[in-house]
């Protein structure tokens, strides 16, 4: 009996210890991968940071941190300050008069958006928001509307939220009304604004309004959410009661209007604040509107210190310099882009998905439905499509184009039906409430356009000079704006290479005496002044004939400048007399050379695929065309029956959208990686190898790669760039946002935690002012460097096409140029900083809904001067460092398997030599990684860690792509030497970058210590449990008695 | 019917439970939601394979008690906790992600991301991880019983 026990106990116990062998082995490679999050929880450091700041490539320009925040503060503030647009300015309702009491009415005069901390608001302990700007400037505000909105009707509470995992509840901020933050993916929206008629049942006291004093001035503020994710639907709107109205979510609701009218019944003047990134329509608010007040200004998105900013202008503190970053509409419905917009399927799409025939995925099934925008599906998502039918002509470009055609060039047809909103026929100034570059100044004063010289080279600039002149007798800032007019040709005209009447270029800001005058010069790279021409030439063009420049406070005033000038009057039409400057450069003949080169590579067509025309084989698309706005204006061609089995294209199509951009090799081997020693450190690379990406040094390096590794470390590419086996490099971590880093910085000697993403892309897009953008890129370095944190998503340039995109509160602008200009200010001052700053997201994120899989079509001319022209200034001209790619299809084509756009353009033509990431890769039908890789992609963003391999799955192959292997690749060397020259890029811009500032080194905590010690105690035991178990088993069994 | 010891008992509790983890599993691969297809590398090998070897053992005595059979069978119950507890880590790791993905994600996109067929398919999940865990203690508490009836027991 006592045998037999025996033999159980080390049964037992051997089959414990190797449990417990397999779970220690196992988790150690599990936990690994979620070092970060297991430190998070643990309060435990894997890794340390040796740095020597006096050795440092990259320094920080502020001795201590309480200097680097005043730094950021101070751009903050004067984001507020420079992005405050004031739209109209009737009775002298601004500068407000601190003798009057302000009356705050909305839910976003308390809590204006956002309310809460995240992503877009930093959430630091002395954060301002409007009421308390107001406050500290010492204006007055009528406390009994004061109380009952923020008591009664607002209710502000901590609410706990219950995590529905742990069930743990997390404190959050909460009201009793508040708007909808997160407009949801084309769902309904409700605008919750309490109507006045409830706000006695709500808890107000009956003789609120005889609290308001003679010479008030009333505030509204108004706001919409945004959101990843997030996509607004045109007539989705619900009201306060949740009633469906009809109407456009972006409109002003009836509830909304009504406090507007309250504010008007009880106060003697009334100020609008729009407090949305999205453009809202404000017709009925503005002139001659039904509901019009005295006063409307923008505000933007705010931040953390932008109020302050905002409330001295308001108050006059400062002059008003803000200008429009969009144009502002009596209906959405004007916008062109808005005819093509959300998408709907192929009458045919379900011939894309499979049921086992996809060589990649054999057996399975394979849809091509739509998926929500963060994936999750068995789709290659290739079935809805948009067609951006109306080309160049977004926003302002529309609208002043057919203004100008209007008057100028009768047989276009811009006074045609088609199109108009307002009437009958169509009418700018019905259309119009406000353009782009507008914006109030309270100081009297001109811009006058002094001399334009026009570099024509390939790597030349246009150099203007702009005269301030104040006409006030108080010094103030003022705001430049540099527009020009190309020539519109036969040439043109034959091969539908389009111009815009007029083309924002850029625009600087200067101080200038009372009565004074100032110069600003301002300079912009001459090839933007080229148009692209994707029929003829297939390449860059400058057409002969007069470019005309001018000086102008916003795009109208510049149209109506060069009408002028073409000796155009009111009595032909025009809206306004005018006599601004124009300076004409002449160009003889046309120009098909100068920009036909760029970096030594042939500028040509990369993206013919993406014309729907190209794959349906006949003229299935009629692009938008000046020339005859009524024959060409888009038609909605989600309902025109668009079949891909009618395509002679058929399979290539398919193949597309299946993302089977690229297929492996198998006849061409690759060759395996040599050690021959060489590592990533300081040591190695000096200022020759930093300076030149052709030096030996790096092929020599990125041949150490194993073919596992190269391929791996590309298609595992992220939330952090791992350790190379024969490279060494450093571990880079990517962090967020568009605002700044989201990191902290806790002072270890106060306790003090300081939040630095206090910036704000809508106010910066309006502040019109690229040396702006260069301080806060600056800044935002410093901030890297103070968190030695080095590689960020710290901008959106993404354009905004329409004004129901969820995220355009991320991005600049309607228009590419301004976009262009301030991604160079921002990229150029992070880089400075040896930060990588990846603006998001390259290549028509034009909505969120169904981002993850819809194709939108377009022509290559829009290709080029539109949303990635945006990006241009700041990965080209600014020579930025890192760039993450959209999520949606160029045609058919995934944005990130585009090698036409990332390599043949972006690397050859723009000359960019940083790190390519995808976004968020949630869909392996979707994105295809052998495609990535071919197409420039250094780094997919999976979010796994140390994972940079593609031998981690099941028999060694990888663990997204099973069908990817050693063995798949070995016999692809184009494919595998582009991934090491991905790397390459990668690792050089690392080695730019204040990365090489420190050196990160890997530490074992005490639970990787634990699990060490357990594996090998648990494996000694369990072969000692299993040896003893043998032993006493096999002995012979004694004799009983 | 001749009465099985605790041993065996124990034993036939651990195989029993695996195979009901790999059903919820399957039926977590095979319905809708955010694990439609998400099939683990090896994991049906692991699992029936400990089944299997849970089950063999109990035949095993069955048919006899020479040293031959005593040595195999224990070999199986050794071996199988060990496989479960690695189908259970692989289990783990493959959905560690996408359980932090659905419950996690931030306010903005929870809306999106907690669907009901997509939380579904997350309980389901864990289901499977929870029973294939308690398969696995059950399997190591079972080596540590014999599968022989006590004979004293049977004397008396």
């Amino acid at each position: 009996m006592k045998s037999k026990k025996t033999v159980s106990l080390f049964r037992g116990l051997a089959a414990l210890m190797a449990c417990l062998f397999v779970l220690s082995s196992v988790g150690q490679g599990l936990t690994d991968n979620y070092r970060n999050q297991i430190d998070g929880m643990l309060g435990t450091q894997s890794y340390v940071t040796i740095d020597d700041e006096d050795a440092a490539r990259f320094k920080k320009d502020y001795a201590t941190i309480d200097a680097m925040m005043a730094a950021a503060k101070d751009i903050a503030i004067r984001e507020g300050e420079e992005g405050t647009v004031v739209m109209k300015n009737d009775n002298s309702v601004l500068p407000l008069s601190k003798e009057n009491e302000v009356v705050l009415f909305g839910l976003a005069a308390y809590a204006p958006y956002p309310y809460a901390s995240g992503d877009l608001k930093a959430g630091n302990e002395d954060a301002v928001d409007l009421v308390d700007a107001l406050t500290n400037a010492g204006v007055k505000i009528n406390e009994t509307v004061k109380a009952f909105y923020q008591e009664k009707i607002l209710n502000k509470q901590t609410v706990m939220v219950e995590n529905r995992w742990t069930g743990q509840l997390t404190p959050s901020v909460g009201y009793d009304n508040i708007y909808v933050a997160s407009p949801g993916d084309m769902a309904q929206y409700q605008v919750v604004e309490v109507p006045p008629t409830l706000y006695e049942e709500k808890g107000a006291p009956a003789d609120w309004k005889d609290s308001i004093k003679p010479g008030s001035v009333g505030i509204v503020v108004f706001a919409r959410g945004a959101g990843e994710g997030n996509t607004y639907a045109p007539g989705s709107a619900l009201n306060y009661a949740g009633e469906a109205t009809g109407k456009d979510p972006l409109a002003l609701s009836e509830d909304e209007l009504a406090v507007v009218d309250v504010a008007k019944e009880t106060c003697e003047k009334v100020l609008v604040l729009i407090n949305s990134g999205n453009t809202m329509v404000l017709k009925d608010i503005a002139k001659g509107g039904e509901h019009e007040v005295d006063g409307i200004a923008y505000i933007g998105v705010i931040n953390d210190y932008q109020c302050t900013g905002i409330v001295r202008v308001l108050t006059g503190e400062v002059n008003a310099t803000g200008a429009l970053p969009d144009t502002y509409v009596a209906d959405n419905a004007a916008n062109p882009a808005v005819v093509n917009f959300g998408g709907e399927y192929y009458a045919d799409y379900e011939i894309v998905g499979t049921t086992g025939e996809d060589a990649r995925y054999p057996g399975e099934t394979i849809s091509n439905t739509k998926a929500s925008s963060f994936g999750g599906a068995t789709t290659y998502n290739g079935g809805h499509y948009i067609v951006e039918a109306e080309g160049i002509y977004v926003g302002y470009k529309y609208f002043e184009t057919r203004y100008f055609d209007s008057i100028m060039n009768p047989s276009f047809n811009a006074a045609s039906a088609k199109g108009a909103t307002q009437g009958e026929t169509w009418d700018y100034g019905k259309e119009v409430l406000y353009s782009f570059g507008h914006g109030l100044s309270y100081l009297d004063y001109t811009q006058t356009l002094k001399s334009v010289n026009v570099d024509l080279s390939e790597n030349g600039s246009i150099t203007a000079e702009v005269e301030l002149k104040n006409l006030s007798d108080k010094d103030g800032r003022f705001l430049a704006q540099l527009y020009v007019q190309q020539p519109y040709t036969e040439y043109d005209k034959t091969n539908l290479v389009e111009k815009s009447a007029v083309m924002f270029l850029t625009a600087g800001k200067a101080e200038v005496k009372a009565g004074g005058t100032a110069t600003v010069k301002l300079t912009v790279p001459t090839k933007y002044l080229a148009s692209y021409d994707y029929k003829q030439a297939k390449t860059y063009i400058l057409d002969d004939g007069d470019y005309l420049f001018t000086a102008a406070a916003g795009s109208h005033a510049a149209v109506n400048n060069f009408l002028a000038k073409q000796g155009k009057t009111a009595a032909d039409g025009m809206d306004t007399e005018t006599t601004g400057e124009v300076v004409t450069w002449n160009l003889a003949q046309l120009d098909k050379t100068t920009f036909a080169t760029a970096n030594g590579t042939k500028v040509t067509n990369v993206a013919d695929s993406a014309d729907l025309n190209y794959w349906t084989g006949t003229d299935t698309v009629t692009y938008l065309s000046r020339q005859d706005w009524d024959a060409t204006y888009p038609v909605n061609y989600n309902q025109v029956e668009i079949k891909i089995a009618d395509s002679p294209k058929k399979d290539a199509w398919i193949a597309e959208l299946r993302g089977q951009t690229y297929t492996i090799r198998n006849d061409n081997p690759a060759a395996e990686a040599v050690d021959k020693g060489l590592r990533f450190n300081a040591a190695s690379i000096q200022e020759e190898q930093m300076n030149d990406i052709n030096d030996s040094y790096w092929s020599d390096l990125v041949h150490e790669i194993t073919i596992d590794e190269a391929v791996g470390a590309v298609i595992h590419g992220g939330s952090t760039s791992d350790t190379l086996s024969n490279v060494e490099n450093p571990i880079v971590y990517q962090n967020e946002g568009v605002s700044g880093f989201t990191s902290a910085y806790t002072d270890e000697t106060s306790g003090k935690t300081y939040k630095f993403n206090i910036h704000s892309q809508t106010l910066m897009g309006s502040a019109f002012n690229p040396d702006l953008a260069y301080e806060w890129g600056l800044v935002e370095g410093n901030s890297g460097l103070w968190l030695q944190r080095y590689d960020l998503w710290g901008t959106g340039l993404t354009q905004r096409r329409t004004p129901y995109n969820g995220r355009n509160y991320e991005y600049i602008s309607e228009d590419p140029m301004l976009t262009n200009r301030i991604g160079y200010g921002i990229l150029q001052g992070c880089a400075e900083k040896g930060i990588m700053n990846g603006p998001k997201h390259m290549g028509f994120n034009d909505q969120e809904h169904n981002r993850g899989g819809v194709s939108a079509y377009m022509t290559e001319q829009k290709f080029r001067e539109n949303d990635l022209r945006g990006f241009q200034g700041g990965l080209s001209d600014a020579k930025g460092m890192a760039v993450m790619i959209a999520f949606n299809r160029i045609g058919a084509t995934n944005a990130a398997h585009h090698a036409g756009m990332l390599t043949t353009m972006l690397r050859d033509e723009w000359g960019y030599k940083g790190l390519i990431s995808t976004d968020m890769m949630n869909n392996k039908y979707y994105f295809n990684a052998e495609s990535m890789v071919m197409s420039g992609i250094t780094q997919v963003a999976d979010f796994a860690q140390q994972d940079n391999h593609i031998n981690q799955g099941e028999n060694g192959v990888d663990k997204t792509w099973g069908y990817i292997s050693v063995d798949a690749v070995k016999n692809d060397a184009d494919l595998v030497e582009k991934a090491r020259d991905n790397l390459k890029y990668q690792l050089y811009t690392f080695a730019n970058s204040a990365v090489l500032n420190v050196r990160t080194e890997r530490v074992n905590t005490w639970w990787d210590n634990a699990l060490s010690i357990l594996k090998t105690v648990s494996l000694v035991l369990a072969c000692l449990s299993c040896a003893a178990w043998l032993a006493i088993t096999l002995l012979p069994k004694k004799k009983e008695g | 019917m001749k009465k099985l010891s605790v041993g065996m008992w124990i034993t036939c509790i651990a195989a029993v439970l695996a195979i009901i983890a790999f059903i919820i599993y399957s039926v977590n691969i095979g319905a809708e939601g955010y694990y439609n297809g998400a099939a683990v590398s090896n994991f049906t090998l692991m699992v029936l394979g400990a089944a299997a070897c849970l089950l063999c053992a109990v035949v095993l005595k069955t048919m006899g008690r020479s040293k031959l059979i005593e040595i195999v069978s224990g070999i199986l119950r050794i071996a199988a906790p060990a496989l479960l507890a690695w189908a259970l880590m692989n289990l783990i790791a493959a959905r560690v992600d996408g359980l932090g993905y659905i419950y996690f994600s931030n306010a903005d996109v929870a809306k999106e991301v907690q669907t009901p067929a997509n939380m579904s398919s997350a309980t389901c999940a864990i289901a499977s991880m929870v029973v294939l865990g308690v398969s696995t203690l059950v399997s190591v508490i079972a080596a540590f019983f014999s599968m022989h009836k006590s004979m004293h027991k049977k004397r008396a």
